[in-house]
């Protein structure tokens, strides 16, 4: 870094990735961003019971997380709330987002604040809640498999549907008027401009809201551990468990496999979108 | 004319909020085959009476009949119209063959129909070949062409344009009035078109209806607006005129004696009396050394003032000591530089016929 030395090729004004103090911050933050996700990664390939030293490279610690039944269901769990909550809250945030983008009626803002308020209530607060309000309507508990995730999946689904709208509701906010008029004029009925037209604009926002409704279902603790009960427990509350006694590198191998399918879902909605637009490019 | 006309919008008028009316007690008729405009300066309520020919605005009161049929309970899907947006509103996630082919599948026509009259609707506004194309590889004029084949190739019995050039810039917007006028003579289509440019409104329509906050101020054929303008407005609006106040008194047979500053008495064609305006279109004004001998012009001396160039003819205002000066449109006829240079100060003889002078009322 010449710092203190006059440069003889002066930096410019937009040459950010040139100076010295950027540079120093991208990187400090990339730093604490990055290192304890590596370094998670690879301490689950650590042939030691602690998590302190390196040892030598092992998978056994993989193998024990895919043979531990009792992380298994709770994976499997995770699974099943995750992909009810996003097709609920996807389809409950879109129609919330056409109603407030659609029409005017009498109070209105206070029902679009209202509908946010679950992003801005503390997690804790709304755990707690939901847990007195399902004992205190007598939710049954003791069902057979799925039916007895009925509760954290509700009370997925009240967090995340507000996500999933506004996600939606910012995508139809630059959506031209004229178009759906333009198709009403051609012919179309209300539903078939919904269909023909307002969807196909909606649809990143879709792909973006149902991603975020999966992966604010699938690693939630605070809410789920209040809903939960202990026939019902999830991933993140199982590991939370297991990290009580000690961090083995068995929570690291459990840890990278989440963090490894949400990137893979993360990377097929991108690649989704991706190839609609070349699809678009290249029709000619 | 024999037939029914085609349009009739009756008493129509459109309120907002109680209280701003954007349309106010329109009365016009269309007849079949026309090429009409709806001119007027912005907010005058022109695009609010087309919404609501195409049924996107419901009349406060009054009545739009179109076809013979009151459309007061007809939804815009159900209309005889099809419109070109001003955003042309081409669905961009459709190519282009699908953009013209939507309103046909609304229908429920059988595909091989579709498919041809599509190709020939590309084909009429010259897209033939791009029906693949996606809009936004498409240049805007391009994209307003697949909204008129999206709208013409349903055959409307009127298709409605909302300021369709307004977007484009200044050499394509003449090369497209020119094919707008192409394409109504082809297909046989009434057209009507909203526009706040007087030149596009003289150059493309049969007849205009001048608006002014939400009122119809004149119809009249293009000729007729520019030539005998009914109003004050409608004489400003449209093209450049000047105006001198004067006060007239009838003296019977169609006919005004009028009283001006620096002009006289002169008696000419017309009906409005009490305080008016004298009017005449800088084009029709002459400009001369020697005052005039003929008795059928009305001349005043004035001193030269202000000059703009503009090729082919200069536009020289001259203080004739009214208030306002005088302009008059010289057509530079000569090569000769020198001949036809007005300098600031020099001195004429302005002159224009009687004919050509209007007596304006309100």
């Amino acid at each position: 870094m010449s710092l203190f030395r006059r440069n003889p090729d002066p930096i410019g004004p937009l040459d950010y990735a040139r100076r010295f103090w950027l540079r120093a911050i991208v990187t400090l933050t990339l730093f604490f961003l990055y290192a304890p996700i590596l370094g998670l990664i690879a301490f689950s390939f650590n042939d030691s019971r602690r998590n302190v030293v390196w040892r030598g490279f092992t998978t056994d610690y993989y193998v024990k997380f895919f043979n531990n039944e009792g992380l298994m269901i709770a994976f499997g769990n995770s699974l099943t709330i995750a992909l009810m909550t996003t097709v609920v809250s996807t389809i409950l945030g879109a129609l919330t987002a056409y109603v407030l983008w659609r029409y005017r009626f009498p109070g209105k803002a206070v029902y679009e604040g209202g509908m946010a308020l679950p992003i801005v209530i503390p997690e804790i607060c709304m755990g707690v809640a939901m847990m007195v309000f399902f004992a205190r309507i007598g939710w049954p508990t003791g069902l057979p498999w799925p039916f007895n995730l009925g509760s954290i999946t509700i009370a997925h689904i009240a967090f995340a549907f507000p996500f999933a709208a506004i996600v939606i509701r910012a995508r139809l906010e630059n959506f031209n008027r004229e178009l759906a008029e333009c198709a009403r004029d051609l012919g179309a009925n209300e539903y078939r401009v919904f269909r023909d037209i307002v969807v196909p604009h909606m649809k990143p926002g879709l792909i973006a809201g149902a991603l975020l409704a999966f992966t604010l279902s699938l690693d939630d603790f605070v809410i789920t551990f209040f809903t939960a009960g202990p026939e019902t427990v999830t991933f993140p509350v199982k590991i939370y468990s297991m990290v009580r006694f000690s961090v083995t590198p068995e929570v690291n191998a459990a840890s990278t496999v989440l963090i490894l399918l949400t990137l893979v879902v993360t990377t097929i909605a991108l690649w989704l979108q991706n190839r609609n637009n070349m699809i678009g490019k290249s029709a000619h | 004319m024999s037939e029914a006309p085609l349009i009739q919008i009756k008493n129509v008028s459109k309120v907002y909020g109680g209280s701003v009316k954007a349309v106010d007690d329109v009365s016009l008729e269309v007849q079949r085959g026309e090429f009409f405009a709806l001119l007027g300066p912005s907010g005058c309520g022109k695009t609010t009476l087309l919404r609501m020919l195409a049924g996107f605005e419901i009349p406060t009161a009054g009545q739009v009949i179109i076809d013979g049929h009151d459309m007061a309970k007809v939804q815009p899907n159900k209309r005889p119209v099809n419109m070109v947006f001003q955003s042309y509103a081409v669905f961009p996630h459709m190519s282009v063959e699908q953009n013209v082919a939507y309103g046909l599948k609304m229908d429920r026509r059988p595909s091989g129909e579709i498919k041809k009259r599509v190709a020939e609707a590309l084909d009429l506004v010259k897209l033939g070949g791009l029906g693949k194309r996606m809009p936004d590889e498409m240049s805007g004029g391009q994209r307003q062409r697949v909204a008129l084949a999206r709208a013409l190739v349903k055959r409307p019995s009127v298709l409605l344009l909302d300021e369709p050039l307004s977007a484009l810039d200044a050499k394509l917007r003449e090369a497209m009035q020119l094919e707008l006028v192409r394409l109504q003579k082809t297909v046989g289509i009434t057209f009507v078109i909203v526009t706040h440019d007087q030149s596009e409104a003289l150059s493309m329509a049969n007849r205009i209806a001048v608006m002014n906050q939400g009122k119809v101020q004149q119809v009249a054929p293009p000729t007729g607006l520019y030539e005998t303008p009914a109003s004050r407005f409608v004489a400003d609006f449209i093209g450049k005129i000047n105006l001198i106040d004067a006060t007239a008194v009838s003296a019977g047979e169609g006919q005004v004696k009028v009283t001006a500053p620096k002009i006289g008495e002169v008696t000419l064609k017309g009906t409005a009396v009490g305080p008016v305006a004298l009017a005449v279109r800088p084009e029709k004004i002459f400009v001369d050394d020697h005052k005039p001998t003929d008795p059928n012009v009305i001349a005043v001396k004035g001193k030269v003032g202000e000059v703009a160039y503009f090729g082919s003819y200069s536009n020289v205002f001259f203080d004739i000591g009214l208030g306002a000066p005088l302009q008059a449109d010289i057509s530079n006829v000569s090569s000769d530089v020198e001949e036809f240079t007005f300098k600031a100060g020099e001195e004429y003889w302005i002159y224009w016929r009687k004919a050509d002078t209007l007596v304006l009322g309100d």
